[in-house]
């Protein structure tokens, strides 16, 4: 008997039984809690946790059978003994009784002489169990924490036991019947020799073995396991089981790999540290030889100040968010380090020409340029960089590395703030648009930029009616820089945006000015699509609109046919933004693209263009039936049609017949600085109909 | 005799005089469950007949009664069919009959203690 007296819930609806065992019970020092049917029994039970439960079969409210499996399910890991009182000819219940979970049964009519010690013996075996069970608990609690399980495996039976740790650490089910290949099958395919050896060696004598290896849990996840075990012969030599433990060692492993991280990485940015660096370099390029690479490094300009200005934990931060920015743009198989304090290396590998590198450069360089955002303050950060190239740079890890640091030193004492590349031989082509990159960044602010504007006149009276803005590079070197040249450069930098506004707000100053004089030209403005798409195009033409009072409809934004159809749906809602300010909307080089006018149609543009390769080709009857046919739809669509490119007379001839609203080419005049475009107006004959075309264009909604 | 004297002097000897309680309890709660057995006779509620008749069963084998628990058990196994048959009155009625036999030896019994 424990200290304190049992509790034995009766469950009997029977008031006299009930009363009986209350009695018998209570006069054998036990504690007693009634209850009337199995309902009742059930709450009484979860509400006392009685030590042995007296159970009736039938009860009018949740019989006995019900309520047995009912306290199973409530309590499985205690097994309290439910007894079940029932009719000794009911050999179906007490069957059922088994089955629901009962631990013995009592026959009615109750022999009361030896009811009292089978309660008692149904106690003391619960006791006893109870305690082999916390035993077991213990043990498997005390495994658990070491990841240690228990396992034999019977050779003649091929069957692996073991305790429920070891089939955890194994991640298979753990049934009665289970194969070594069942047990072993998560063992990652690799490692599997490692056990097969292991078992050889059993067979030739061997008494014990010890293997580690690995498994992969359903999760996906590995686990490292170590195996000891130990080898039984029969008498004639021939193994009879092989009995051992497993530990899952994943945590050893993983602080070994730690131990092993931490040597090799820098613990702020977790980047590869120089070591590493060093170590990575020249194996990409044992392996590799004929293989293209590269070596970036790049140091923070004037960083000792920042620390100083910042504070160490700032520049910290800055380091780990330039780590994490680097991380994110480079491309898979590029690898980041960090190899001195401010100083970042890049290993860039597959690449196929300098070109591609070029563009990498330039992202890195884009990326770098954009503002780091460190306790909610903004920082711009100047950076000077080397790049060299594998082979032509440096033939092996550390010329490559001194070279990149050479041209980073020139980067840096020429100013700093800049990129360079190492040779100039090698890397002529990519050096040289390197160069213009750079120049091309500083040429909007030495005002080498310039707008030029190429006449458009009235189809009909071939007067001025407009003009078309298109920027120039005046190179104090090269002269004049094609756009066709420097416009991809700055695409491909982002310059864009910046040329881009600029050019839009010169020569809507530009267009004002002439309006002041009494020039009613609407003025054709081209939009990147950098500018459309990633600039706030809305902001700065509303600010544009407000800087002056030129009448808006004089501004004409010209897209691309491949733009408007790029993003169709956000490039409609920019373009319906823009028609509600006023300002006229074209569509430029219009029939490249892939495009349908009637599609087109569904954007509010106003004008389409006429690509300059059609007018070239009117002599054709191909090239007329193409412009018929552009100019017809775009009339029917009531949309005003420019043609580009006119050179000859013909060319005017043909175009007016057909209705061409405006044409534009060299044959009125080329592109030109602000002032030529005035001396060319001023030589135009002088006609009233100019004027009253544009009023008819500006009201034509 | 309706009742075994051994099983009761057994019980007795081991709740001593609560047993009067026990008795006492039974002849109180049985003229009940005769009732409900016979009503569900009426009303020809099988499961009621089925039930009543159990637990009249159990309660008097519980104080030892020799035969009141298989004419019981009779009733109990004919009702579990689902249907209350024309046979279930007479053999209400041996129930009956038993159950004033085991009332009048219980009361004696009692007087004994």
């Amino acid at each position: 008997m424990p200290d304190s007296p049992s509790k034995i819930l009766i469950i009997e609806d029977d008031a006299v039984t009930r009363l009986t065992l209350v009695k018998v019970l209570v006069r054998s020092g036990y504690e007693v809690i009634e209850a009337h049917n199995g309902r009742e029994g059930l709450g009484a039970y979860m509400e006392h946790h009685p030590h042995l439960v007296l159970m009736d079969v039938m009860m009018p409210v949740m019989d006995g059978f019900d309520s047995t499996r009912a306290i199973r399910e409530y309590e499985h890991k205690r097994a309290v003994p439910i007894l079940m009182l029932t009719a000794l000819d009911d050999i179906d219940s007490i069957d059922d009784a088994f089955h629901a979970g009962a631990t013995d049964f009592i026959t009615k009519p109750i022999n009361w002489g030896i009811f009292v010690q089978r309660v008692k013996y149904a106690l003391r075996t619960a006791q006893i169990e109870d305690k082999l069970r916390m035993r077991q608990a213990e043990l498997d609690f005390a495994q658990k924490l070491a990841k240690l399980g228990y396992w034999e495996w019977d050779i003649a039976k091929d069957q692996v036991i073991g305790s429920t740790a070891v089939f955890n650490i194994f991640d298979v089910p753990m049934t009665e019947k289970t194969s070594l290949k069942q047990f072993l099958s998560n063992v990652i395919e690799k490692d599997r020799p490692i056990l097969q050896q292991a078992i050889l060696e059993a067979n030739q004598g061997q008494t014990k073995i010890q293997v580690s290896f690995r498994v992969v849990s359903h999760d996906g996840s590995i686990k490292h396991i170590e195996c000891l075990g130990e080898v039984e012969f029969a008498q004639n030599g021939e193994l009879i089981k092989i009995t051992g433990s497993a530990q899952d060692i994943s945590r050893l492993h993983r602080a070994e790999s730690q131990i092993e991280y931490q040597n090799t990485h820098d613990s702020l940015t977790s980047l590869p540290n120089r070591n590493h660096f060093i170590k990575t370099l020249k194996t990409q390029l044992q392996e590799y030889p004929k293989r293209l690479c590269a070596v970036i490094v790049f140091d923070i300009d004037r960083f000792k100040q920042i620390n100083t200005h910042f504070g160490q934990d700032f520049g910290d931060e800055l380091l780990t968010a330039i780590a994490q920015r680097l991380n994110r743009i480079t491309r898979d198989g590029d690898y980041v380090a960090r190899i001195g304090s401010d100083e970042f290396s890049i290993v860039v590998v597959n690449l196929t020409t300098l070109n591609e590198l070029n563009h990498l450069v330039n992202r890195l360089q884009e990326s770098l340029k954009t503002a780091f955002v460190i306790n909610k303050q903004e920082l711009f950060l100047s950076i000077s960089a080397g790049v060299a190239a594998f082979p032509e740079d440096g033939k092996d890890a550390d010329s490559l590395l001194n070279n990149a640091n050479i041209a980073r030193a020139k980067a840096k004492t020429e100013g700093g703030n800049q990129f360079l590349f190492f040779s100039s031989e090698m890397n002529q082509v990519a050096q040289e648009s390197m160069r213009m990159e750079n120049e091309l960044r500083n040429a909007l602010k030495l005002q080498q930029i310039e707008v030029y504007y190429q006449p458009q006149v009235d189809a009909q009276t071939l007067q001025p009616i407009g003009a078309e803005a298109l920027v120039r590079w005046n190179h104090p070197k090269f002269g004049l820089v094609s756009p066709a040249t420097f416009i991809p450069l700055a695409e491909s930098t982002g310059l864009i945006t910046e040329i881009g506004n600029f050019v839009m707000r010169e020569a809507v100053k530009q267009t004002y000015q002439w309006y002041q004089q009494g020039h009613n030209l609407r003025i054709g403005i081209n939009l990147s699509s950098r500018q459309f798409t990633q600039s706030n195009l809305m902001k700065e033409v509303q600010e544009l609109l407000s800087s002056n009072d030129l009448p808006s409809e004089l501004i004409d934004l010209e897209i691309t046919e491949s733009l408007a159809m790029s993003d169709a749906e956000s490039t409609a809602h920019i373009l319906n933004g823009l028609k509600a300010m006023g300002v006229s909307i074209s569509i430029d080089d219009f029939g490249t693209g892939y495009s349908s006018l009637a599609y087109l149609h569904s954007f509010p543009i106003d004008t389409i263009k006429i690509d300059r390769c059609f007018v070239q080709n009117l002599n054709t009857q191909a090239g007329q039936a193409i412009a018929n046919t552009i100019i017809a739809m775009a009339k029917s669509l009531d949309l005003e049609v420019i043609a580009e490119g006119i050179e000859l007379t013909e060319q005017i001839d043909y175009l007016q017949a057909r209705h061409c609203d405006i044409l534009q080419g060299f044959k009125f005049g080329k592109p030109m600085p602000a002032r030529e475009f005035e001396q060319w107006l001023r030589e135009q004959p002088k006609k009233s109909a100019a004027t009253n075309s544009v009023a008819e264009n500006s009201t034509r909604q | 005799m309706p009742v075994d004297q051994e099983n009761l002097n057994m019980l007795k000897e081991v709740i001593g005089e609560d047993l009067k309680e026990v008795i006492e309890a039974f002849l109180t709660t049985s003229p009940e469950i005769l009732g409900q057995i016979k009503l569900s006779i009426e009303i020809e509620d099988a499961a009621g007949v089925q039930l009543h008749s159990h637990t009249l069963k159990g309660s008097a084998a519980n104080i030892g009664a020799i035969h009141l628990p298989s004419l019981c058990a009779e009733l109990e196994t004919k009702a579990k069919d689902g249907v209350v048959a024309p046979e279930f009155n007479d053999m209400y009625a041996n129930i009956e009959n038993e159950s004033q036999a085991v009332f009048k030896f219980l009361r004696e019994f009692l007087q004994s203690f």
